[in-house]
């Protein structure tokens, strides 16, 4: 069952130029200029019950804006939104309990308070009844391993308790619906992890809809079988992430060590030279005669040691970023 | 009706939480708690002066006497003290709008203008207010010998209440502009200009300046209109006005807040 | 930081001023309805006999009203929530880093404020003096409208030290931003922003006159208007520059243990 349909959803919003120095100020003083900036344009896309979709884009491609319109944060300027048969900016009650939105930037816990405050606020807020949530507190806490945590002020938390934290609070009244910006950004590395196979977990557990958005393509990876990329705030792909790479799917990365110093004269006869240095080198190769240049490379070159890899899935990400008119940041 | 019960004790049950959150979280910056209390406490004394400058003429001034306006005095006092009791939602209204912070408000299955101004409650800052304020009307109460009887007192009351809901209106529609423009400060010293005049009574004003501040720009009814009607001079238009007034101003402040989300809403990004 | 970066800094707060430009004229309208208030109040007032007022005449205190509102304008500051926002939100540290002095850099970015705003003020002054000498009849001497205009550059600098002063007190208090606006309107009424304080009896005269406060303004009007003898006046400007000078001591050992403070806890 499709749950959130988006439509040609396009975003506008109005900023004010400033000419540089005393003299623009004094202009802008009496008559300012105003533009129009196109966060999101004409952006279309489906999501079914209990998928996990991942968002990728560029800084400024227009990840958030579109899920702050999911969330019913922001009007859209045009286009069409149904999220389980609402339409979010309407910010209907019965929409609001049935989704929750994490955003890594941005807290709801209350700082100087215990994270348990919080969660006893949304208990109320939710109206979620005792029994159930004491139960689904236990479990989040479980399977976060924060459980000792619920008594210390929040601001005495480390980063990655923290988001632990807006992770339960989100999900105490046990939503349909998980918007996710940014979960793991400024986080360690062990805390990415823990939050990455919480949410992997969580959402084969209760088939809850995810939607993130990360910079984190591991992130992305472990979570979302499916990913839409966005850029110029238009969908350039939509499948799952493994995919992406296959527009290099035709190339192969091979690294090379050899016993003596390489030259790139030598080497362009088997691929294209990405990187040289002294008796290093890294080359791009063609799938299909792969075998024979291999043979050919090792009757040419005193090998040492020798490594056949995939183009990295970033690649292909910048490949699409790149596709829409800008490179990726 | 029972849906109403409902949802007034949810909504009660919510405000006594956040009373307790604030509390707990006051006791965390006792340092923060006793700058408020006194710097509250100079502001008390400054609109003291007042009550001193026209203790001092001990003349009838339009037809109130001293006590009575110490008695308007007093009310202003207490009331704009219990309000000092929201001001920390109040004054972080334009940063949260600056820093989006507004955003996780906003998906909450509550009223958001709810959640947004009565979220953070200050116990601190209205206590020397409220205390001087109660002192300033019992002594002019007493010493006018005004009549203590339940009407009078439960009608002080309720104009004091309207006053309040006046003053929360009236002090929330310009932080609502932040909601157009960047920097509000320069509306905001507009409107606490505007409330000054509150500082004296309003007999005190010629008749046109009285008039703006009742019928268009209702502020006097918050420092005058309990103190007249235990006077007995409230005609019976006004006593309606002294209550209808806080409504309709809320109604034009609903209008104003729904604007303001809508432009929240769809203006940023 | 050269004093051509500084000049920099002072282009950057008139520029600031300029683009807040709601804010700019909106700030000049709100000071007139305290004055419209105050003078209905004296005008009742002394209509009704009133007053104990220290030998003030009816029209005498009409004007220390309209100059003490215009003055209290120009001295007014604003910096101090900048200040506390730095310090709280952890804005300081890229001051911290740069070969600069914050309290001169804030310094500069009040003047330049100052300077965007001084036409619209100095006009302000002008016409109340103006229209005072026209109604009273008495031109104002021109050695007190010199000594006015120097006092007035002396306040500016002293008001800054204070509130500089109080903003760095954010070091220790987390919400001072909260309580700016209160603060600013009490000190505003103690620096005589609204009455003359000697009608409040001679303790608060006494109190005035020892305290910094009334070097802001009162002290200015009152050269202007003529209250302070020729010889009063001197040691008036004495104590402008030794208050300044107590507060930028004040404010210079804050700083330096409310910035050790800062870097030690991690902002």
């Amino acid at each position: 069952m499709e749950i959130i349909t988006v439509k040609d959803l396009t975003k506008t919003f109005p900023y004010s130029v400033k000419e540089k120095g005393l003299k623009g100020s004094l202009h802008n003083l009496f008559a300012r200029q105003t533009l129009q900036k196109t966060a999101v344009s004409g952006v279309s896309f489906a999501v079914e019950q209990g998928e996990a979709v991942g968002l990728l884009g560029p800084n400024g491609a227009g990840k958030t804006t579109t899920l702050k319109m999911l969330a019913g944060i922001l009007y859209p300027t045009s286009g069409t939104v149904t999220v389980a048969g609402y339409v979010p900016w309407e910010r209907r009650r019965d929409y609001q309990r049935r989704f929750a939105i994490v955003m890594g930037q941005k807290t709801q816990l209350w700082p100087d308070l215990p994270a348990l405050d919080t969660f006893e606020l949304n208990r109320r807020i939710y109206q979620i009844d005792e029994d159930p949530y004491r139960r689904t507190l236990d479990e989040l806490t479980g399977l976060l391993d924060v459980r000792s945590l619920l008594q210390v002020q929040v601001r005495r938390l480390s980063l990655g308790e923290r988001m632990k934290m807006e992770l339960i609070a989100a999900l105490l009244h046990r939503p349909e619906i998980l918007y996710l910006d940014e979960p793991t950004i400024g986080l360690d590395i062990l805390s990415q992890r823990s939050i990455r196979e919480f949410l992997h977990y969580y959402n084969q557990q209760t088939k809850t809809t995810i939607l993130l958005t990360s910079h984190y393509t591991t992130d992305i990876e472990a979570i979302c079988p499916r990913s839409v990329i966005i850029n110029h705030g238009n969908v350039v792909f939509d499948g799952p992430l493994a995919e992406v790479s296959e527009v290099f799917g035709h190339k192969k990365l091979v690294s090379i060590k050899a016993r003596r110093d390489l030259t790139a004269g030598e080497l362009a006869q088997f691929g294209a030279v990405r990187q040289l240095e002294r008796s290093t080198a890294l080359l791009e190769v063609e799938r299909d005669g792969l075998e024979r240049c291999l043979q050919r490379l090792f009757g040419a070159v005193p090998v040492v040691d020798l490594d056949v890899k995939d183009i990295p899935i970033e690649e292909g990400i910048a490949y699409f970023y790149r596709k829409a008119g800008v490179d990726a940041q | 009706m029972k849906q109403f019960w409902e949802r007034l004790r949810y909504y009660l049950g919510l405000l006594g939480l956040f009373a307790k959150y604030s509390l707990m979280e006051q006791m965390e910056y006792r340092i923060n708690f006793a700058a408020g209390i006194a710097v509250e406490c100079g502001y008390m004394l400054i609109k003291l002066m007042y009550a001193v400058l026209i203790l001092n003429a001990g003349a009838e001034i339009n037809g109130l006497t001293a006590n009575e306006m110490l008695m308007c005095i007093g009310t202003y006092i207490m009331v704009t003290g219990v309000y000092m009791g929201i001001y920390p939602n109040f004054w972080a209204l334009p940063l949260s709008v600056q820093d989006g912070s507004l955003d996780m408000l906003l998906t909450k299955p509550v009223n958001t203008q709810f959640l947004i101004t009565l979220r953070k409650l200050d116990f601190g800052m209205p206590i020397p207010d409220v205390l001087c304020g109660l002192a300033l009307i019992v002594y002019g109460w007493q010493q006018e010998g005004l009549p203590v009887t339940f009407a009078n007192v439960a009608g002080f009351v309720v104009f004091c209440i309207a006053g309040w809901f006046l003053t929360y209106c009236l002090f929330l529609i310009p932080e609502l502009l932040s909601f157009w423009f960047v920097s509000n400060n320069g509306v905001q010293a507009l409107s606490s200009a505007v409330f000054d005049f509150n500082n004296t009574p309003m007999n005190l004003y010629p008749k046109w300046v009285q008039r703006l501040g009742i019928f268009l720009l209702p502020v006097f009814l918050i420092t005058n209109f309990p103190t007249l009607f235990v006077m007995g001079a409230l005609s019976p238009a006004m006593t309606l006005w002294g209550l209808a007034a806080p409504v309709l101003v809320f109604a034009i402040q609903r209008i104003i807040w729904r604007r303001a989300m809508r432009r929240y809403t769809s203006a940023s990004g | 930081m050269t004093a051509a970066g500084y000049c920099y800094v002072f282009g950057m707060g008139m520029q600031k001023a300029m683009a807040y430009r709601a804010d700019f004229f909106l700030s000049i309208v709100s000071c007139i309805f305290p004055i419209i208030m105050q003078v209905y109040l004296w005008t009742a007032l002394y209509a009704a006999g009133a007053a104990d007022t220290n030998g003030y005449t009816y029209e005498q205190m009409i004007l220390y009203t309209l100059l003490a509102g215009v003055t209290s304008r120009i001295v007014a500051t604003g910096f101090e929530n900048d200040v506390a926002r730095d310090i709280k939100d952890g804005g300081l540290n890229k001051y911290l880093v740069k070969p600069m002095n914050y309290g001169a850099y804030c310094f500069a970015q009040f003047a330049g404020g100052k300077a965007a705003a001084a036409g619209f003020l100095l006009a302000a002054a002008a016409a109340v003096l103006g229209g005072a000498a026209l109604t009273l009849g008495v031109p104002f001497a021109p050695v007190r409208l010199a000594l006015y205009a120097l006092s007035l550059v002396l306040a500016l600098v002293l008001n800054f030290a204070i509130f500089f002063t109080i903003a760095l007190l954010g070091f220790w208090l987390t919400e001072i931003s909260q309580l700016f606006g209160t603060i600013s309107i009490v000190i505003m009424v103690v620096s005589g922003g609204v009455f003359p304080l000697d009608i409040f009896g001679p303790a608060a005269a006494a109190a005035a006159a020892v305290l910094p406060f009334g070097y802001t303004t009162q002290f200015c009007v009152n050269i202007v208007s003529g209250r302070l003898a020729m010889d009063e006046i001197w040691p008036g400007f004495a104590a402008q520059l030794l208050w300044t000078a107590v507060f930028t001591a004040a404010h210079t050992a804050l700083w330096r243990r409310g910035a050790k403070r800062y870097t030690a806890v991690g902002g």
